[in-house]
């Protein structure tokens, strides 16, 4: 008890990153390079700031609004990007993400201007927040098994042929990049929610670039590399406590090194390992083995 | 008319930092996001030699080219290259090599970082004796921003020049064809890449250096703020063509110049923005984009 008393911060932190690293892996793994999540991070945030700290709002109707003006925001925001892939995705939406800051910085009748909104009434417990997660979990879990799971990888490894597999590219494709939104912007409201304050300085480059981090590190195949890469990044700093000031440098180095031998991230490892593990079984009990296809692919 | 002139030694700076970047995206296939920071080591190291030594600009602008040609070859060496080896699918290799590309820059900004420690650094002014002149007393202009238009204007000429009608410029633009028939014909492509990564760090350097000196500022994060920029100017000017570089340049500085003059200066930032989204709409392949990688998909 006390222990979680003392690492409360912490813990709450982990729910609201962990749901951003949601919304950012989750469009990763069907292979959208899309970096708007934190864009929509930033919409959540202010908007829940805005209905509770200003007009007043209860959590749902609140929680409520931020998700369906995402689900909105990102259909209209996925029109003129639907054609575009790769690094062009990812530049146009990193674009769409400062373009949000600037907003967040001049408006400031709504926003508050660069001060932002503090003093937000605590209207999310960590209880609640936890369960948003788990709802989060759940559904990611569910897109990976399956029928479903199996249109999402051919979403992303063959994205030219699937569509004559029978896999509806474009729905699919548009449905998760709203999916990511949503996810981004409960992840900014539950943060507005739970730290009472939003600043324009919260969600720039310096979030793409951990959002991003955590996503690959833990492994962008699944929900539970998120879950891995956003405890990892959050939880190590506090245990090396001197590294503070490298922080950043830290962070950089051990993104290059993460991507140039394990690019499907720490969860890439452990399946592997665990594949190895279950080959070698497999050959003791001297059934046939089926030869995996080479090539580690993110 | 003295935004003409600021728009110029803008569009100067700008058209450096973005053709390097244009180059090595084209021709490699990747984008680099670091290069803000070999923009900016460009004119730390810079920093670092003036206030040790007594040095004029004369003999730190070979050294920031070196410097910044010197790091993006590093990086494409240690970080770039093995990347691309190791990973089948270039659609993955993009997206893994963006992402490292993000780690180094972050890891050599932190490094930066840590040893300006935030306060607020210059390049001395005994570098060079900066001298306004006033023509005609229309307008204002320094001997600096002379040197920097000037210097832009000539550095673009030579790489168009060189690669339309070196040998070596060939090669280039061949491996931006096709890598691997090139590699049939006896030309090296990983050789050309590390090339055109240096000759795109050397410009950048160069324009960190310079901008340095016109804003008599050095920072850490001072190349990060060039990258979208750089991005707008590269969709608008289009793919593999450096004088649609200089012309995007131009036009996005003259657009920000004139925002920041007549608007909101605030706004200028903005600008870029707006810009990718309304090229990507409109006309993806950008006003001259040509010779484009095989797997590029804009």
């Amino acid at each position: 008890m006390e222990w979680y008393q003392a690492n409360l911060g912490l813990i709450q932190t982990i729910i609201v990153t962990g749901m951003l690293t949601y919304s950012i892996q989750v469009v990763l793994r069907a292979g959208i390079f899309s970096l708007a999540s934190v864009g929509f991070y930033g919409i959540g945030a202010y908007t829940a700031a805005v209905l509770v700290g200003t007009h007043g709002w209860a959590l749902i109707p609140t929680l409520l609004v931020v998700v369906v003006s995402c689900w909105a925001l990102s259909i209209a925001l996925y029109l003129p990007l639907r054609r575009i892939s790769g690094l062009s995705l990812a530049m146009a939406t990193f674009a769409f993400d400062l373009g949000i800051g600037v907003v967040a910085l001049n408006w400031d009748s709504v926003t508050g201007g660069p001060l932002g909104l503090y003093a937000i009434p605590v209207a999310m417990s960590t209880g609640e927040a936890l369960a948003l997660l788990v709802v989060a979990t759940i559904i990611l879990w569910y897109l990976e098994r399956g029928a479903i799971g199996r249109a999402i990888e051919a979403l992303r490894e063959l994205p030219d042929i699937s569509g004559a597999m029978g896999v509806e590219t474009a729905k699919l494709r548009s449905r998760i990049f709203s999916l990511s939104a949503v996810l981004g912007g409960l992840s900014g409201a539950s943060g507005a929610l739970m730290f009472n304050i939003v600043q324009p300085t919260d969600f720039g480059f310096e979030l793409i670039v951990t959002g991003l981090t955590m996503a690959i590190i833990g492994g962008s195949r699944s929900w539970v590399g998120a879950l891995i890469g956003t405890v990892i990044f959050l939880w190590l700093p506090q245990a090396l406590v001197s590294f503070a000031e490298w922080r950043d440098a830290a962070l950089g180095a051990a993104l290059v090194i993460i991507l140039l031998f394990a690019p499907d991230g720490i969860l890439g490892l452990l399946t592997r390992l665990r594949q190895r593990i279950r080959d070698r079984r497999s050959v003791e009990h001297e059934s046939t083995q089926v030869p995996s296809t080479g090539g580690e692919r993110a | 008319m003295q935004n003409l002139v600021d728009a110029t030694a803008l569009t100067s700076i700008y058209t450096l930092f973005a053709l390097g970047l244009m180059l090595t995206w084209s021709v490699a296939n990747i984008l680099n996001l670091a290069h803000g920071a070999v923009y900016m080591m460009g004119a730390f190291v810079s920093y670092e030699i003036a206030t040790a030594w007594e040095v004029s600009l004369w003999l730190l602008l070979p050294v920031a080219v070196l410097v910044g040609g010197g790091i993006a070859m590093a990086l494409n060496v240690v970080a770039f290259r093995p990347i691309h080896h190791r990973i089948a699918d270039p659609v993955a290799a993009e997206r893994i090599t963006l992402i490292t590309s993000i780690g180094a820059g972050a890891f050599v900004i932190g490094v930066v970082r840590h040893r300006l420690a935030d306060e607020a650094h210059a390049i001395p002014a005994r570098v060079f004796d900066i001298e306004t002149y006033h023509p005609g007393g229309l307008f204002r202009i320094t001997n600096l921003q002379i040197v920097i238009i000037v210097f832009a204007v000539l550095a673009t000429m030579a790489v168009g020049l060189w690669t339309a009608k070196s040998r070596p410029g060939r090669a280039v633009r061949a491996v931006a064809y096709d890598p691997e028939v090139c590699s049939m014909f006896g030309i090296n492509p990983d050789a050309v890449r590390s090339i055109v990564m240096f000759t795109g760090g050397a410009l950048a350097g160069a324009a960190g250096l310079l901008l340095a000196l016109n804003t008599n500022s050095v920072s850490a994060e001072m190349g990060q703020g060039l990258l979208v920029n750089a991005f707008a100017i590269i969709l608008v000017g289009g793919m593999g063509s450096i004088y649609g570089a200089a012309l995007a340049a131009a036009l996005l500085a003259g657009a920000q110049t004139l925002v920041q003059a007549y608007w909101d200066p605030s706004l200028s930032q903005a600008v870029s923005y707006l810009l990718i989204f309304i090229i990507l709409v409109a006309r993806p392949q950008g006003l001259f984009g040509r010779l484009t990688s095989s797997y590029s998909r804009v």
